[in-house]
């Protein structure tokens, strides 16, 4: 076995499925090869993630195995992830009703800086305006989710090689 | 006709439904076939999960969100692509999202190993190869150091390494599911290879440096 052949091998060697005459081969040219002895050691430090055939490698598997499904079926426009879009949706509203009562109680018994500004500028039109501001970012987009969005539009054929393809 | 084989015709599970026709009852709004679905792809998906993150509760997370964005964009799926390949695409993205938000310095995690990451790193520097080979199934530790090593990288890098390595994709199948182009890819795996190779080196000469001590 020649280092290519060697370096070919060590996944096959990792998950065991190289033939066992295979495997000694492999194990003397390590002996006497350091580069590959040494590149064969960095690989191991990843191999465990990188090319685990078993699950039982990966640890302790998720706790919960609950699938939350959307109670209808899914439209054109839905966003990505409504179900946490939803979630703050709630608390923005929630954030919003609590600026509008504010607005409501500051409209209803003016403060003395209020009459001030009042006075000075001879409109009020911006005051309702600034107990919204807080609630702002929000309604801000997810700019992760949007730059991920279009990939998963494509519409050309993926050629998958791996079990994941089913 | 063998016998085994005749009687698992006979009283074998009933025919599994392809995933197309699932997938036409789900867009017609019997959303109870979406859970089969998904039970179907639920171990694939975790397990492209696990690569990207060791926690178990993110995972979890991940693979729920990946389900839901999967449900959220059914209707642009086409029939062309394997159902699998289209959700691992998604679950791609799901995943790497969250690396981007959850970037970190690599510098803060290739240092300060636990004991027994360092006692793998230990072992994996000094034991033969099959040692170490069997010592790996048995030990979270190395699990742990992997992702370790991996989260030392950029996103894009550690997104392009699992899926050329753990996912054994072509580049041009990363760059479609990724929407980057062909050489972006292949720059980023080769970077992505020397970081790593570099990282790997740096674990096992602290391990020398700590010995030598």
């Amino acid at each position: 076995m020649n280092c290519f052949e060697a370096r070919q091998a060590f996944v096959a060697f990792w998950q065991r499925t190289m033939p066992l005459e295979h495997r000694a081969a492999f194990g003397t040219h390590l002996q006497f090869c350091q580069r590959c002895n040494r590149s064969f050691r960095v690989f191991a430090l990843s191999a465990p993630v990188l090319h685990s055939n078993a699950d039982s490698m990966a640890g302790t598997p998720p706790r919960s195995r609950v699938i939350v499904l959307p109670l209808r079926a899914p439209r054109e426009g839905d966003s990505p992830s409504f179900a946490r879009r939803s979630w703050w949706a709630l608390s923005a509203a929630g954030a919003m009703a609590a600026a509008v009562l504010a607005a409501y109680v500051m409209a209803a018994r003016p403060s003395s800086a209020y009459v001030l500004e009042r006075t000075i500028t001879g409109d009020d039109s911006g005051i309702e305006l600034t107990s919204f501001t807080t609630g702002g970012e929000l309604f801000e987009p997810d700019t992760a989710a949007q730059d991920s969005n279009h990939l998963i539009l494509q519409e050309t054929p993926l050629t998958p090689r791996d079990d994941f393809a089913g | 006709m063998p016998l085994a084989l005749a009687s698992k015709l006979r009283f074998g599970s009933p025919a599994v439904r392809p995933d197309e026709e699932l997938i036409a009852e789900v867009l017609a709004g019997q959303t109870a076939a979406y859970a089969e679905l998904a039970s179907r792809y639920r171990d694939k998906v975790e397990r492209l999960c696990r690569r990207f993150f060791a926690d178990s509760e993110i995972v979890r997370d991940l693979a729920q969100e990946s389900f839901i964005r999967a449900f959220t964009k059914l209707s642009t799926f086409r029939a062309e692509m394997p159902f699998g390949a289209w959700l691992r695409a998604v679950v791609t993205n799901v995943c790497y999202d969250e690396l981007r938000r959850r970037q970190r310095r690599p510098e803060d995690l290739v240092a300060d190993f636990s004991a027994p990451e360092y006692t793998w790193a230990q072992l994996v520097s000094e034991a033969t190869p099959e040692e170490i080979v069997s010592a790996a199934e048995q030990r979270q530790e190395a699990v742990d150091l992997a992702h370790r090593l991996l989260d030392s990288l950029r996103p894009d890098d550690k997104t392009v390494m699992i899926l050329k390595e753990a996912e054994n994709l072509s580049v041009a199948e990363i760059a479609q599911i990724l929407g980057w182009s062909e050489a972006k890819v292949k720059i980023r795996a080769f970077r992505a290879r020397q970081l790593m190779r570099k990282r790997a080196e740096q674990i096992l000469n602290t391990r020398r440096r700590r010995a030598v001590r």
